[in-house]
């Protein structure tokens, strides 16, 4: 499943359970922590395919024989991952792994270095995301929790399940205009 | 007739913002029936009747200098209203051209446009503005291409991206926006920015929409209306600044509703962009308060029964919830049978 098709009516992203058995030459597995349980779960569904695996991890190592690498940041991550890209057979699929504002950053630099959205699978790991404070535009961490206080302007946010890719944020909207920071109604 | 255009008025704090009796007597009353419900009510954009909303491309009226004041401020406090992705750069110019050049046509008296090659001399008199500038080289002019020409030209303006089967919101100039923001929206695929709407989806409204759009051919644009209630004559409801206006629904009374309960019509235009081939997606707003819509009893009695009859998932979208029996109450004045019952 590719975080596009069931969430056809939706902005929210829906994320994959298993390595969709597609025909592929390669597959290329990003981790944001490569020692994660399900990070060798989807390894393994996809040696199971007899197909190639990489795996680069941002932290941790896979636990069993898999070709790994492991990057030391972001930055470092998405150069390594350009340099995959370029050399890559056509018909590369990409997994990413990890909390969701990482699940959208990768996504994005995929799509950069000329990756298709329908190549790309997501593995949502952990609860964390990033919400938006449509206010200020500052981003924060959060988790499920249905309403914050903006770290940066201080209003009370309501999070609409209304989530941008490019961001890879959920929008937070005043949740009391007639008392936006919590001070009391006038 | 050329437009007369009124000096400046304001659409915030001490809300200056009126409409003439022409002004009113062209305002694009949007509901053809007594209810109102979400449907692909899209058609061609055939020139109106002289004089109408409807007669040119890119309708300019009397409020075209304070239209563009209150664009002005709103871009000094968040310039990031005005957003352009690096591969919507073409539509950018494909936008600059055709805004400049209808407008040099349908409103000569206000705006000139000389072209040498892509030597081009544009002329604003109404704001008193003159550049000269190359046609495709950003470097001369002022600002982004699509900022220099929509801080001209009133209404909202989001160029569309079409690609894989969708239209992407990769660039647009959205000052006025009623309750939603661009700075969130951009880069979302036409289904993905409308998931907040209730009950459309369900009918199909939006699938039927988009294939529609995605099939409009060079010079055959089509159009639409909106429309949603806003407290004062604010343009700016973006949900950037949510906070600072939504508090206003709070404070509608039968003493104030008539005065500061506004019909806000949008007239959206949709033109295909010859070069980039990306859609221009105008969003031109007319805002009328309630005491000038009674000046034409039809329209009152008419907005009486479409408020009265509104599926409530409806009105708390639109965010009327708080007012909405406030404003019926006032209008069943203007209702015969509603008065009779």
């Amino acid at each position: 499943m590719t975080s596009d098709t069931a969430s056809h009516k939706h902005s929210t992203p829906v994320y994959a359970e298993a390595p969709s058995p597609v025909p592929c030459q390669q597959r290329i597995m990003l981790a944001q922590d490569a020692s994660h349980a399900e990070v060798a779960r989807f390894v393994e569904a996809m040696q199971a395919l007899q197909q190639p695996v990489t795996l680069v991890g941002l932290t941790g190592r896979a636990p069993h024989a898999v070709q790994q690498e492991i990057v030391s940041d972001r930055a470092s991550l998405g150069q390594r991952l350009t340099v995959l890209l370029d050399d890559a057979p056509l018909c590369t699929r990409l997994h990413v792994s990890g909390d969701e504002a990482f699940l959208w950053h990768c996504h994005a630099l995929a799509q950069a270095a000329g990756l298709a959205d329908e190549q790309i699978e997501l593995i949502r790991l952990g609860q964390r995301r990033h919400l938006y404070c449509v206010h200020c535009s500052c981003l924060q961490e959060i988790a499920e929790e249905g309403e914050a206080t903006c770290q940066d302007c201080g209003v009370r946010l309501l999070v609409r399940e209304h989530f941008s890719r490019r961001l890879g944020a959920y929008m937070g909207v005043c949740l009391d205009a007639c008392d936006p920071r919590g001070e009391g109604r006038p | 007739m050329p437009v007369t255009l009124k000096p400046v008025e304001t659409y915030r704090d001490d809300f200056t913002f009126r409409n003439s009796a022409e002004a009113i007597a062209r305002f694009p009353f949007p509901f053809p029936e007594d209810s109102y419900m979400y449907s692909v009510n899209i058609e061609p954009a055939t020139a109106g009747a002289p004089g109408s909303v409807f007669e040119h491309w890119f309708d300019i009226d009397e409020h075209y200098r304070s239209e563009m004041a209150e664009r002005a401020r709103v871009l000094e406090r968040d310039p990031d209203r005005c957003l352009v992705m690096p591969h919507m750069q073409q539509a950018g110019w494909d936008a600059v051209e055709m805004l400049m050049t209808h407008l040099a046509t349908d409103y000569p008296e206000w705006f000139e446009l000389e072209r040498d090659g892509e030597r081009w001399l544009w002329r604003n008199h109404a704001l008193d503005l003159c550049q000269r500038f190359t046609f495709g080289d950003p470097a001369s002019l002022p600002c982004e291409p699509l900022e220099y020409i929509t801080r001209q030209v009133q209404g909202d303006f989001a160029m569309l991206d079409q690609r894989d089967g969708n239209l992407w919101m990769d660039a647009g100039m959205i000052t006025c926006p009623a309750d939603w923001s661009i700075k969130f929206d951009a880069g979302m695929s036409f289904t993905q920015w409308h998931s907040p709407v209730p009950m459309a989806h369900q009918l199909g409204v939006f699938d039927r929409a988009l294939k529609y759009l995605m099939n409009i051919q060079v010079d055959q644009p089509v159009r639409r209306l909106n429309w949603t209630l806003t407290v004062n004559p604010r343009l700016d409801t973006s949900s950037e600044t949510f906070h600072e206006w939504g508090g206003e629904r709070a404070q509608v009374s039968a003493e104030n509703v008539a005065q500061r309960v506004h019909l806000r019509v949008e007239l959206q235009f949709m033109p295909r962009l010859p070069r980039s081939n990306a859609l221009l997606f105008g969003i031109r707003t007319y805002l009328i308060s309630l005491e000038e819509l009674a000046s034409n009893p039809a329209w009152a009695c008419r907005l009486h029964r479409v408020l009265r009859d509104l599926p409530e998932a409806i009105a708390d979208y639109k965010g009327m919830t708080l007012y909405r029996q406030t404003v019926v109450d006032w209008l069943r004045q203007f209702d015969p049978q509603a008065r009779a019952a």
